[in-house]
């Protein structure tokens, strides 16, 4: 077994994912079995082999930094109806959120 | 002929004649959804309603203005993969931590076929988050195999698959990260494409593993597929990953006279044994028919092609913790049904209850192989064989112009046969991965059936931007077979 139960819900933790006591032992080995199988990784030889982090190409696609896009007839979306996206109390357009500190 | 079996291309030209309106061609896919929803629930969400306006907007336009410079996608009615922000339209990810969740834009693409006249029916099942093989852990349950259904239509665009399949709809975007669009394309015997990484914009499509996603079409046969590349494809400045490659007239590599010159190389990896004897049979048939059309087909070796799944299975759910971050009930989602004492709480309420149970093992794999301490040994290690893998493909292709493989080592599966060991269901995207993973394009295409009535696919793959080529050849290989236009009984 790859994982201890205790591994288990310090990545939970982590992840910010509540999971319950119950579901732990399953999760457990589930992980484990998904582990065990990339594993199999360690037999390449990648001694001298750069990462690859993205297949384009592409560096350092950069834009003005301008609230609305050049070619737009209007921004992509209202503010008030991104807000409006949110089941929290929204106070002066923010979003109120539970204490941060205790 | 009932108006929603017809293809993109037959439609336009009854349109255009005056055969037939949008809005007939629209309340056929509607009374067909309503007919066949309860047995196959492809669909989350039907736009009855809306789509009716939209194809009454496009008939009044055509009867006015006439077709003019409108795309042949004007009047034609489509069904989105429920992972597309749609402006007014619900958008879940078929999960419930978005279970309300509107959005208030429209997605880069949705906008390019809402410009060229697409009439919205819907929105189509998938796999939560796009996170699986066969559409069964969506929130509002699996959809069903048309061709047998108590059988999967493969995963994660199943309800795409299924829909253009059973002629709920005349065309369909999916989305494919590790085999999503091309293994239900097989298992539903549709016709869909793979792009290149990069060449559609996801500017606006709910993303699970940034690297490796791509959105593409899915269709009842290549010349669809081309024609909507033509609405889709091209750099969009609100998605940097779209690269500024030109974006060529699909429709032009169509009516191909034959191969000749194309060289096609069979992995020696990919006929292995395990897959099935069928699948084997069907595909070797296939490649029989493109070097009957002229093509020259030899035997190649993609050295490291069984670590494809073990490379996907680290970056995947790597990528996916990641994108998965934002979801936590503060900006979207619905109210949490139990409340926390402070945000850590509120966050383990929010995201314990929103997530299912394949969501949660991806992102705790992801955060562990992202973790301080495994970082070098998981994700790391993992982004090293991805470059031998794409270096696999590019040493190919200097030999190759194309690539031939099965899509899927079986034929669709039953219900819940696969949903006991997670890696079992893994092993379903072993013939898929590694093309997400080298980031080229693949075009999936039916190509036979099992004796138990249940279809086969294949896949061209080809090097980066060649999707013409993959046209072509499609194109020729359903000149000249069938396969693509038997439909299920239902």
């Amino acid at each position: 077994m790859k994982l201890t139960k205790d591994q288990v819900k310090h990545v939970a933790a982590l992840a910010r994912l509540g999971i319950e006591e119950k579901e732990v032992e399953k999760f457990q080995t589930q992980l484990s079995g998904i582990l065990d199988y990339v594993e199999q990784l360690n037999e390449v030889n990648t001694d001298n082999i750069e990462p690859t982090a993205q297949v384009t190409g592409l560096k350092n696609i950069m834009r003005s930094d301008e609230t609305v896009q050049p070619g737009d007839s209007a921004p992509l979306a209202d503010p008030a109806d991104l807000l409006g996206c949110s089941p929290l109390p929204i106070d002066k357009n923010q979003i109120k959120v539970k204490n941060v500190f205790k | 002929m009932n108006l929603n079996a017809l293809t993109i291309h037959k439609a336009v030209e009854g349109l255009r004649a005056g055969k037939f309106s949008s809005a007939d061609i629209t309340k056929a896919c509607l009374e067909r959804i309503k007919k066949i929803e309860p047995r196959i629930n492809a669909f989350t969400f039907v736009t009855e309603k809306e789509a009716m306006r939209q194809a009454q907007a496009v008939d009044k336009e055509l009867a006015e203005k006439g077709a003019g410079p409108h795309s042949p996608l004007f009047g034609i009615p489509a069904a989105l993969k429920d992972v597309f922000c749609t402006k007014a339209v619900r958008t879940t990810a078929c999960s419930n931590i978005l279970r309300n969740f509107t959005p208030p834009y429209d997605a880069t693409v949705v906008k390019k076929l809402k410009d060229a006249g697409m009439v919205l029916l819907g929105k189509t099942n998938t796999d939560e988050f796009t996170c699986g093989a066969s559409t069964e852990t969506s929130c509002f349950g699996p959809t069903k195999n048309p061709w047998d259904v108590l059988r999967v239509p493969g995963g994660s665009s199943g309800g795409s698959a299924a829909a253009v399949c059973a002629d709920e709809c005349i065309y369909a975007l999916g989305t494919d990260t590790g085999g999503s669009i091309r293994q239900p394309s097989s298992y539903c015997s549709i016709t869909g494409l793979k792009v290149t990484y990069g060449r559609v914009s996801r500017f606006g499509v709910i993303s699970m593993a940034s690297s490796l996603d791509t959105i593409g079409p899915m269709a009842k046969d290549v010349r669809d597929i081309a024609l909507i590349m033509n609405m889709i494809a091209g750099r969009d400045p609100r998605d940097s990953t779209t690269p500024d490659a030109p974006v060529p007239d699909y429709a032009k590599s169509l009516g191909a006279k034959d191969l000749k010159g194309l060289k096609i190389g069979i992995p020696k990896e990919y006929f292995i044994a395990g897959i099935d004897a069928e699948v084997s049979a069907a595909v070797r048939n296939g490649i029989e028919v493109l070097e009957k059309a002229g093509a020259c087909v030899r035997e190649i070796s993609l050295p490291h092609s069984k670590y494809g799944l073990p490379v996907y299975y680290v970056l995947c759910p790597s990528e996916v913790s990641s994108n998965m971050a934002r979801y936590d009930k503060i900006r979207f989602g619905p109210a949490v049904s139990k409340d926390g004492e402070d945000l850590f709480e509120y966050y383990l309420h929010a995201r314990g209850e929103g997530f299912g149970e394949e969501m949660k093992r991806r992102i705790m794999i992801g955060t562990y192989a992202l973790s301080a301490g495994y970082y070098d040994a998981y994700y790391l290690k993992a982004q090293k064989v991805r470059t031998l893998v794409k270096q696999d493909f590019d040493k190919a292709f200097e030999d190759v112009d194309g690539i031939v493989t099965p899509t899927a080592p079986t034929t669709a599966f039953r219900l819940g046969e696969k949903t006991a060991d997670p890696v079992q269901m893994y092993l379903e995207d072993i013939f898929t991965v590694s093309i997400n993973i080298a980031g080229v394009p693949a075009l999936a295409l039916p190509c036979g059936f099992s004796k138990a009535g249940l279809p086969i696919g294949m896949q061209i793959i080809g090097p980066q931007f060649s999707e013409p080529l993959l046209i072509k050849a499609g194109d020729l290989y359903q000149r000249l077979t069938d396969w693509h236009k038997q439909k299920p009984k239902l």
